[in-house]
């Protein structure tokens, strides 16, 4: 990647233990992220895209911290953050918050606007009441909320203007990086394109960084840099965003594309363009997943060497891998790392 | 004669905060055979509008207006005469797959109770027992035939799983086939695939719109992605707080806008494109106080003061029906 990263993962993997009987006896795993590396360039947004259950949110809540990773490590500003314990943590921690899906159920309905929004200040110990009061208030006019939302409760407020308060939340310890996990998909279209706009002015305003965790391709290629395209567990395609839709390479990637319901004539056209459909099928279990590739049970062009190995990273240009045997018969065989 | 033609809609609720119109003044024609799509944001009123054809609306409901079904005004019918036309002629498809079934019970369970029960009023506890001891054979064909239409591979298999064992996309199939078992005319599905994931959604839509070419089905298609009624429908209808905005084919709907809230509503969405995303100004109004007249009014960058008197009437405008002062009509 070019430039210098905020963030890098390498090998990143979070198993989930499944466990049974009277002693809890682990009987196996859900592999909901399984050996991802990415690097994010500064002041970049990073898409991840996928499908409900390819890992994408895992991959999220390991990153800021709410889930220990299994293996891997997490490197922000160069420095290893993957085990970092007490003040150290928090102290890191404040740089890197996160933008939940729903703010109906990531804003506690027992607590007024003001003290939602100061609450990562209160844990973190900084400020007095008074001077964490008057930074709540700078946040809220930033997110374009008025000083009247401070003492109300979350219900009293839109889903618009509660996602708001979710950014308010999310901004206020001056972090460099923000992971939105699919942070307009559950507001009405009409409010999506404001909440997007927000956020994109304030990633200049503040120099932000965003990792963006959607479904939403459309999203992805609106606001995104880069995009990853993810799928039971594994990173299958990595491309700068114009190349990942000017040259889709994995035939993943190429049926998300074709699965996109068009909203007019042009996205019709694209869609036909790069899109490939594949046949009736779904995700494979995340507990056993199937030997290789582990799209080749749905993948309309497996050969022999799809079912046995693993692919590795080919090279299709500059920053654009795709993670198939495919790929690499096309492309001759670059291989990558 | 259309299969089912509603006429001048008024939907209200009569709640603590006052008196809320959730619907006012719609009118659309369902042709036999046909697929239109209601298209709204939420709290559009699109819901309200199918509950109120299958009379399911709460007891705080006022509903004014006509919804007639086959020469049937099904507002004024009596509770035995929609017993029987509800989940034989006219059947639903919820929009949560995994909520609509009982966890305990296996397919073959819900869908004989389906079938067995339809039209049938006040079933007592040893009516029904008897009931399911004489379950004639045909009836296993009947599920079969309808989960082989619905392309479940294995139904034999299916029809013995619990709801748990099934995917989501194979629920959905599942509560297709119990909604095509009867031979429907009309088919209402409430976003019946915004649980599911994009290729699945895909096979799903694909599916019902066979079904419906290939049965002469007609189906009324509730969904808040323009993207989804561009596949399903043959013509869209456009809701916004209540009132109708346009009504036409799909894709002219959707290429070619005429409404400005269709229009917005279309440059809101983010495309492959690449065209940027531009947010319609404002928020949806409060149904206590809806703003007189059209009620985007006040989120319209073409308003004009007569908007802000009067509601438009419908204006056909080459093949679609608007409402807006724009396209003319007479006061």
């Amino acid at each position: 990647m070019p430039g210098d990263a905020i963030l890098e993962v390498k090998g990143l993997k979070k198993y989930f233990p499944i466990t049974a009987g009277v002693f809890n006896r682990v009987v196996g795993y859900v592999k909901a992220v399984d050996g991802v590396s990415f690097s994010v360039p500064r002041e970049s947004i990073y898409a991840i895209v996928g499908e409900t259950g390819c890992g994408k949110s895992t991959l999220a809540r390991v990153i800021v911290g709410i889930y220990e990773p299994t293996e891997g490590s997490i490197l922000f500003e160069g420095r290893d953050i993957t085990r970092l314990r007490g003040r150290e943590r928090r102290e890191i921690r404040r740089h890197i918050s996160m933008v939940f899906q729903d703010p109906t159920s990531s804003l506690n309905p027992r607590h007024r606007i003001v003290d939602i929004v100061t609450a990562p200040l209160r844990v973190l110990g900084i400020g007095s009441k008074g001077e964490r009061v008057k930074r709540a208030i700078e946040m809220l006019r930033m997110v374009e909320l008025g000083e009247d939302v401070l003492y109300k409760y979350p219900y009293e407020l839109s889903g618009g203007q509660r996602q708001r308060v979710a950014i308010a939340r999310a901004l206020v310890t001056e972090p460099k990086l923000v992971v939105l996990d699919e942070p307009t998909s559950s507001l009405d279209v009409s409010v999506q394109a404001k909440i997007v706009e927000l956020l994109l002015d304030l990633k200049r305003r503040l120099s932000l960084t965003y990792i963006l965790i959607t479904h939403n391709l459309g999203l992805a290629k609106n606001i995104a840099d880069y995009v990853s395209v993810m799928y039971a567990g594994k990173i299958v395609e990595t491309a700068p965003v114009e190349e990942l839709f000017t040259r889709p390479m994995h035939p993943y990637t190429r049926a998300l594309i074709a699965a996109i319901p068009p909203i007019d004539r042009r996205e019709e056209e694209i869609i036909r363009k790069y899109g490939i459909r594949i046949g009736r099928g779904e995700p494979p279990s995340l507990t056993n997943p199937p030997p290789g590739c582990r799209f080749h049970p749905r993948c309309p062009f497996a050969v022999d060497e799809c079912r046995a190995k693993e692919p590795p990273a080919y090279i299709v240009s500059e920053n654009h891998y795709s993670w198939c045997w495919i790929t690499g018969k096309t492309l001759e065989g670059i291989t990558a790392r | 004669m259309p299969l089912l033609s509603v006429r001048d809609l008024h939907i209200g609720y009569k709640t603590f905060k006052g008196y809320l119109s959730v619907v006012e003044g719609v009118s659309f024609d369902l042709e036999k055979g046909e697929s239109l799509a209601l298209v709204g944001e939420s709290g559009s009123g699109k819901t309200s509008i199918v509950k109120a054809i299958l009379r399911a609306l709460p007891g705080n409901a006022v509903v004014k207006g006509s919804i007639v079904f086959e020469g049937l005004d099904l507002l004024q019918a009596s509770r035995e005469t929609l017993l029987k036309l509800k989940g034989t002629k006219i059947t639903y498809i919820p929009q949560e797959p995994l909520s609509a079934l009982n966890q305990l019970f296996t397919i073959e369970e819900h869908f004989v109770d389906r079938l067995i029960l339809s039209g049938k009023l006040d079933v007592g506890l040893l009516e029904y027992l008897r009931m399911r001891r004489r379950i004639p054979p045909s009836l296993r064909e009947v599920m079969i035939k309808a989960l082989e239409e619905a392309r479940i591979g294995e139904p034999e298999r299916v029809l013995a799983s619990y709801p748990f064992q099934l995917s989501g996309g194979m629920i959905q199939r599942v509560l297709i086939a119990m909604a095509i078992a009867t031979r429907p005319s009309l088919l209402l599905a409430d976003e019946p695939t915004t649980a599911l994931d994009v290729i699945t959604q895909r096979d799903i839509l694909q599916l019902l719109r066979d079904l419906q070419r290939g049965m002469g089905m007609s189906i009324l298609y509730v969904t808040h992605d323009l993207g989804v009624a561009r596949i399903v429908a043959d013509r869209i209808l456009v809701l916004y707080a209540g009132q109708q905005a346009e009504l036409g084919p799909a894709e002219k709907v959707l290429d070619d806008p005429l409404h400005p809230y269709t229009e917005g509503l279309v440059r809101a969405i983010p495309k492959l494109s690449g065209e940027k995303m531009r947010p319609i100004p404002g928020s949806l109004p409060d149904y206590t106080q809806p703003p007189r007249g059209c009620r985007f009014h006040p989120r319209c960058p073409r308003a004009m003061e007569k908007c802000r008197r009067e509601a438009p009437p419908p204006v056909e405008v080459g093949g679609r029906i608007v409402r807006c002062w724009l396209y003319g009509g007479e006061s």
